[in-house]
């Protein structure tokens, strides 16, 4: 199968690089040093219909596919991840929605198709990362409401976005099949927002502790049936991996941009740089990954796209998901070596960009655990 | 072949580690949050003569010997990468350089007060770009009968804000290429000297690292360290130095990303056990180990073949090549096994990645250091 862009998708993917150029790459810089959410840029991102890409057209969306979600990631990643991870997270959600009803469809999708809130999606608590049937959140139901207590961590969002899918316990007595997914939304009583995540990279984005103190969620928010939670997670984290891997792909991408413009400009003992093997070298590395990774990233994205239930997707997501991650990290690091000092500046920010790739070996299951997954699907087969 | 340590430089190493841990550690992330250079701790280390440590006795220094110096280097380094560059990188090169390459009397104006931290050294070798250019100077040095007229900015300088003498390489007007640049000891004290330090610094916040510029600087013949086309000479010594100690900073900055690693995984579980147990977890950690070890014996060989006076530049460029490495990975092993918590600033890891990125690149980046190793075989030369 060889994946082909339609002529939607190169329009879709020239206009958003036109978008970047002028409003996200000069407030990447300010956006790492100060970390302060860039909201203006969320909301110029709804109106031009990003935060909407894979809503459901009656819903106001734009009903557009996978591949296309990943363009706009993609390019808004090359300048700065952090914006990406906007765009992204609407994404995230959205797809997790599919598996909401028709009430709860109708008035979270065109919420989110406008901009008018964004949601995130929060599963880690400080004693269950990767092994999530160890979260402890409680969900109690009262009537026709849930009475949840907990901590969640790392929430993407944090301090910014309107509510998160948030994994809690509804019957601790069931394992796994006692989780469930609870939209808990800001102004929910007994809901706080707990210590704000000082990050090393991917600032800007907000993320931080939430806090659940007895607080009431109605049960018209519970997504999916109650026990259903991995069944719900397990819808979302095809697209959840294929979108993170689209932000580090921009990043692995970007870096390369920085080093091929770097050397093309400066000298060394005389030489230009570009004209010495080693350089060569370490670029044409560089090159490998990110178009070896840009390949597999939309071969996965068209076999998505064609049948989004294939059951190979979980083992490609988690390829590309680990692939990407790890062009990127390697790309920064590269380039970090090859222009020294001149990474820290704002004319090649390589330094910012190999803190922001660093996540992308975390997020969404760390590499390692995306290499338990690509091994068990062969082992299992 | 004697791979032990001596009973002096064992204890010298406990001696090291003690002060790292409770002098240093408890102050590493209040410090790099607030962007402070602790001075007082600098002043306690001259006390235990660490800033003189190879400096002879006769200049207030401890007289020791290479080996020894590492091993001082690691342990700081182990509790802050920005306190063991700011220190051993920067200040204790330049009073090396000095014991080397200065006359009795630029030896006994400076020596003593530098090993003593009564005053700072840092040197103006610090903007590198891609490798080890020593042609790119960027000071200009006039001569008339009376003193040298300097003038230039370099944007990068360890300790520049903070030093009282500062190493200064120039080229010298009228002369052309490798022989003319000239070697300077400057007072920051002279008219035309100015310093603004660098802040928001994301690497090596607790140093202080500052742009330096001489402007029309008039600066007393007595003032050039060795001959007039001594420079590049004493700029190539000067960059061994650096790159020894950043070498035996990595491979300080490594066991504390290891110490970290095993520290976290033996506390947390997941699916049922201590993720200590995990094949993925162990095989990051041995990484870890196989390098810090192997980088560490490398410097203690370089170590030896100083002290004995030996040509050491190849293994030079394979210690600082394994230690660099070894240390851009360990940070980031050390981040993974953490997972998220990792990520953040209330984990001293997140700290050990950016401290570790900018500190690789002193003295050249992994690519120069990996090519000179070849270059040292003779019959390959520069490319």
């Amino acid at each position: 199968m060889i994946a082909t862009f339609s002529e939607h998708h190169k329009t879709l993917r020239q206009s958003v690089e036109t978008v970047v150029k002028e409003k996200v790459v000069p407030r990447a810089a300010e956006i790492d040093t100060t970390d302060e959410y860039p909201d203006d840029l969320r909301q110029l991102f709804a109106k031009l219909g990003y935060l909407s890409i894979v809503v459901p057209k009656e819903y106001g969306g734009q009903g557009d596919d996978i591949t296309s979600a990943c363009i706009i990631t993609e390019e808004i990643a090359k300048a700065s991840a952090s914006c990406a991870q906007i765009t992204y997270g609407a994404m995230g959600t959205s797809y997790m929605l599919l598996t909401a009803n028709d009430e709860q469809k109708a008035r979270l999708y065109p919420a989110i198709a406008s901009g008018e809130k964004s949601f995130g999606l929060s599963l880690t608590e400080p004693n269950a990362g990767s092994d999530l049937a160890g979260i402890e959140t409680s969900a109690v139901l009262d009537g026709d409401r849930y009475v949840v207590n907990g901590t969640k961590t790392f929430a993407t969002g944090a301090g910014f976005w309107n509510g998160w899918l948030t994994l809690v316990k509804t019957d601790p007595t069931k394992g796994s099949r006692g989780l469930s997914i609870l939209l808990i939304e800001t102004d929910m009583p007994g809901f706080h927002l707990g210590h704000h995540d000082d990050k090393l990279g991917l600032r800007g984005v907000g993320g931080g502790e939430i806090v659940l103190d007895n607080a009431i969620v109605p049960k018209t928010n519970l997504i999916g049936g109650e026990g259903e939670g991995r069944n719900v997670l397990r819808e979302a984290m095809v697209p959840a991996r294929i979108g993170h891997a689209a932000v580090a792909l921009g990043i692995a991408e970007g870096a390369l941009d920085c080093a091929v413009n770097y050397v093309k400009s400066r000298f060394r003992l005389e030489k230009l740089l570009t004209e010495l093997q080693d350089v060569q070298q370490v670029l044409a590395q560089m090159v490998i990954r990110a178009e070896t990774a840009h390949a597999i990233l939309y071969q996965v994205t068209a076999l998505a796209d064609q049948n989004y239930k294939e059951p190979s997707l979980e083992k490609y997501a988690s390829i590309v998901r680990y692939y990407c991650g790890e062009a990127a990290m390697s790309n920064t690091t590269d380039a970090l070596q090859l222009l020294g000092i001149d990474s820290y500046g704002k004319d090649f920010p390589v330094e910012r960009m190999m803190r922001d790739a660093k996540a992308y070996e975390i997020l969404e299951g760390t590499q390692q655990i995306q290499q338990l997954i690509i091994a068990h699907s062969v082992l299992r087969a | 072949m004697n791979f032990s340590l001596s009973e002096e430089q064992v204890m010298l190493r406990n001696m090291a580690r003690q002060f790292a841990t409770h002098t240093i550690e408890p102050t590493t992330i209040d410090n790099d949050r607030s962007e402070y250079f602790p001075t007082e701790i600098v002043t306690k280390m001259a006390r235990l003569g660490f800033l003189g440590a190879v400096v002879p006795q006769e200049y207030s220094g401890s007289g020791l010997d290479h080996i020894s110096y590492a091993i001082i280097i690691e342990e700081i380094a182990r509790a802050s990468l920005a306190v063991a560059v700011s220190v051993f990188c920067s200040h204790a090169a330049v009073a090396d350089v000095l014991v080397t390459w200065g006359n009795r009397q630029q030896k006994q104006r400076y020596l003593p007060l530098m090993s003593k931290g009564e005053i700072l050294g840092c040197h103006t070798l610090g903007e590198l770009r891609t490798g080890t250019d020593e042609g790119n100077i960027n000071f200009r040095a006039q001569s008339n009968d009376k003193q040298w007229i300097v003038d230039g900015t370099t944007p990068f300088v360890i300790n520049g804000g903070v030093s009282h003498l500062t190493l200064l390489f120039a080229r010298i007007e009228n002369n052309q290429g490798y022989h003319g640049i000239g070697a300077f000891l400057v007072d920051s004290n002279l008219a035309g000297f100015s310093s603004e330090d660098i802040l928001g610094k994301t690497s090596l916040r607790a140093s202080n690292i500052a742009k330096v510029r001489l402007q029309r600087c008039q600066v007393p013949r007595e003032s050039l360290l060795g001959n007039i086309d001594d420079g590049a000479k004493i700029a190539q010594y000067l960059l061994d130095d650096i790159n020894f100690s950043v070498a035996a900073s990595c491979v300080g900055a490594s066991q504390a990303c290891i110490d970290a690693g095993i520290k976290y995984a033996e506390q947390r579980s997941a699916f049922g056990k201590s993720i200590s147990d995990f094949g993925m977890v162990q095989e990051m950690i041995a990484d870890m180990i196989i390098g810090t070890e192997t980088a560490r014996l490398l410097i203690y060989q370089v170590g030896d073949l100083k002290n004995k006076r030996q040509p050491f530049s190849q293994q030079l460029s394979i210690a600082r090549y394994l230690a660099s490495l070894t240390a851009l990975k360990a940070a980031k092993h050390a981040i993974q096994i953490h997972g998220c918590s990792g990520y953040e600033k209330r984990s001293p890891v997140e700290r050990y990645f950016r401290d570790v990125s900018l500190a690789t690149l002193f003295g050249g980046s992994l690519l120069t250091h990996k090519l000179a190793a070849a270059q040292s075989s003779p019959g390959i030369h520069s490319a």
